[in-house]
This record gives C-alpha cells, sequence and structure tokens, in this order.
C-alpha cells in the first residue's frame, strides 16, 4: 500500500527543453516520480518526490533541479 | 535483533575492502556496497549460491541510503576504493554495479572519467540482485521503487519504542511525589508499586506512539504524521476517562494533565516518525514541524503546569 505525504510542498523542477531522454532520473529514482513522454521525461508523481536529489546528482545535462535535505 | 533497537548500533561495521561471495574469477560482476554490518549481511544472505565480487567502501558504518544522503557514499569513495583495490587488474570485463540507493551521493558519469569503468545502478533490494542479473542487468520498476511494508516500520519504530523508553523513569518519578505528598501511602513498597502501576499508561502511550502509530500508518487519517498520531492519542486518551478510575487519575485536573501530556507525547512521537521513514521529504517535514510545534509545545507545557498544580490542590 502506497501511502502519500504532505501535497505540493517537494521542491523539484524539470525542465523539459534541456532533457535528452536518457532516462536516467527513472532508474534513479525510489518513488517513480518520473515518466517517459515523446521521448523526455515528464512527471508522473510529483508529490511522491522525497527530494533526495538522486536525479539531480545524475542527470548529464542538468535538466533537473531538487532542494534536497539531509539524509 | 539487538542492532535493530539500538543496541551498539554505531559500532556495526565491517573493514572496507574487497571481499569474494562463491567463487568469483575474473569475469564476475563487481558489486559497490556501505560498509554497514546488516547490508553486507543481507548482500551474503540473497547470494550464497552466486559469484560475485563486493567491493566495500567506507560509510562509517552508515547503510547506503543514509550514507548517499549525507555525503559518505560518495563519487570521491568509489573512485578511491576501485583504484586502492586494483579493481582494473582483478577482472577482465569494466562494469560496476552500484546500489540504486547510492544515487543521491555519487556522479556515475565522473566514477566513469577517472576509473574507466562504467558502473550502472543496481535494484534497491539485494534480494531483487538475482532477477536484475537474469533480466540482462536492467532494473525494473518495481525492483527500482522503495516500498515501506509493515515489517519495515515495525522494525525502524522499535528503534523509536527502546530510544523513547528511557524517559519513562521522569513519569515514575512524578507519580512517587504524588504519592509521597498524598500522605495516604504509608510504606515506601506501596507507594513505588502504586506509582508503578500509575506509570502503566505512559508505558502503553509510548507504544502507542511508536509501534502502534507504525503499523497502522497507512489507514490513520490526514497526511501530516504528527496529525496520524494525535489521532491515536485521542482514542487513547478517549479509552482511559471511559474505563474511568481503573488508572488512578481521580481528580479533572489531573485527568485533563495526563491527557494533553499523552495526546502531546503520541503526536510528537508521530512527527519524529518522519525521520523513520522512506516516503517523507524534507520540504514536507518542515512544513508539518512548523505548524505543529507550537501547539504541541503549548499543550504539553499546560498538561505538566496542570499535573504540578495537581501535586498540591490533593
Amino acid at each position: 500500500m502506497a501511502i502519500a505525504y504532505i501535497k505540493n510542498v517537494a521542491q523539484i523542477k524539470l525542465d523539459r527543453e534541456k532533457c535528452i531522454g536518457c532516462r536516467m532520473c527513472l532508474n534513479v529514482c525510489p518513488h517513480t516520480v518520473f515518466e517517459m513522454q515523446e521521448g523526455k521525461a515528464k512527471f508522473k508523481n510529483k508529490d511522491a518526490c522525497i527530494e533526495c536529489g538522486a536525479c539531480d546528482r545524475n542527470c548529464p545535462v542538468e535538466a533537473i533541479e531538487v532542494k534536497s535535505g539531509v539524509g | 535483533m539487538a542492532v535493530r533497537v539500538g543496541l551498539g548500533r554505531f559500532n556495526y561495521k565491517i573493514s572496507p575492502g574487497l571481499y569474494a561471495i562463491g567463487n568469483p574469477d575474473d569475469k564476475s560482476e563487481v558489486l559497490v556496497t556501505a560498509n554497514y554490518k546488516l547490508t553486507i549481511d543481507q548482500l551474503r544472505k540473497e547470494l550464497f549460491e552466486e559469484s560475485f565480487w563486493v567491493l566495500v567502501i567506507d560509510t562509517n558504518g552508515v547503510n547506503v541510503w543514509c550514507a548517499a544522503g549525507k555525503g559518505t557514499f560518495s563519487t570521491e569513495e568509489v573512485i578511491y576504493q576501485v583504484k586502492k583495490n586494483k579493481i582494473e587488474d582483478l577482472v577482465s570485463h569494466r562494469r560496476l554495479i552500484l546500489p540504486q540507493l547510492a544515487a543521491p551521493g555519487v556522479v556515475i558519469q565522473e566514477i566513469r572519467k577517472y576509473t574507466g569503468f562504467q558502473p550502472s545502478y543496481g535494484p534497491v533490494r539485494a534480494a531483487d540482485i538475482k532477477d536484475f542479473k537474469k533480466n540482462g542487468y536492467n532494473a525494473t520498476e518495481k525492483m527500482r521503487r522503495v516500498i515501506f511494508n509493515i515489517e519495515d516500520r515495525l522494525w525502524v519504530s522499535l528503534l523509536e519504542f527502546a530510544i523513547t523508553l528511557k524517559y519513562l523513569p521522569i513519569i515514575y518519578m512524578y507519580f512517587v511525589l504524588q504519592s509521597m505528598l498524598e500522605k495516604r501511602l504509608l510504606t515506601l513498597p506501596e507507594i513505588l508499586l502504586a506509582s508503578f502501576i500509575s506509570t502503566i499508561p505512559y508505558f502503553i502511550t509510548i507504544v502507542i506512539g511508536t509501534v502502534v502509530f507504525a503499523a497502522l500508518l497507512p489507514y490513520l487519517p490526514f497526511r501530516a504524521l504528527s496529525l496520524k498520531a494525535a489521532v491515536l492519542g485521542f482514542a487513547w486518551v478517549v479509552l482511559i476517562i471511559i474505563k474511568g478510575n481503573s488508572f488512578l487519575y481521580s481528580n479533572l485536573i489531573s485527568i485533563i494533565g495526563h491527557s494533553l501530556l499523552m495526546i502531546s507525547i503520541i503526536s510528537y512521537l508521530g512527527l519524529n516518525f518522519t525521520g523513520s521513514t522512506t516516503y517523507t521529504s524534507f520540504s514536507g517535514v518542515q512544513k508539518e514541524t512548523l505548524a505543529t510545534v507550537p501547539i504541541l509545545a503549548l499543550s504539553s507545557v499546560l498538561g505538566c503546569l496542570l499535573l504540578i498544580v495537581n501535586l498540591f490542590v490533593n
């Protein structure tokens, strides 16, 4: 059972213009926040983001920006 | 089990370096992991009949995910251990499998640049590594998702429970003091026993705030954890009041005081649990904390004041 946390607070930005469709964000995200659409990443469930910063760090073109905390 | 409840939790590391599972050769895969003993035990348990190289990096005995978040499972440390253990001479291929949950701490492009290895992310759970291998070293969506099932929740809540129990003697001392001031009970053993019985509802309060809360987490209303817990707190207090004097809280002042305190404790423990879950975001926790801490502070201070007043009215 998926438990949902507080809505509309996750500070994550995705610049679809920059995205090259490498799927790295889909690979590293532990909460399936992204999906592919027309060869580029898009948000599937932004509220599930826990701001771990994995996608931000591993995006090769810096298309994602996460304000990540500690832990 | 002992480690899970907090005994020796911060001294449960193994030496970083290269380890072998089974009989690996120069074609075997290299798995990178943290030097937390439970993490490595898990790997060994899941892969005991396979052959793998395991490169254990130094995360100070902290698990992969937390170490990645706090910067010890880092790009630099992975590069350092790959070079130090001469992995390039060990295997004929150039593949390196990192745990997916290391991703908040490492940049695989950098590791490739400095080691010549082509790292890729494996699944979240060691239990999926065999299927990951069968699937051509591709993690499926299910393997990539972090879950937080009842078993996970209960394990982490046990630690919270053990940590919180330390505060129980304070409550016990309060009841001892109260009994002494009442002067109804004469002998010391009687006072100690009565105080022990009075403390039991607080013991149950801690059980509710940790273990029961963790078990019921998905089924409680609201999204904020402090609110979910407050629901349980109210339910517990209502139960005590309905059950009446069986819990020895005789007058109105003490009932209100204890009720406020117990609800505050359970709600606080719920808020505290945001640090143990796998699904809470920093921004969300910040919002929740700013909103509830003033209320919790007010109600617990008020509860304590009423209980102090109660000491002298009798």
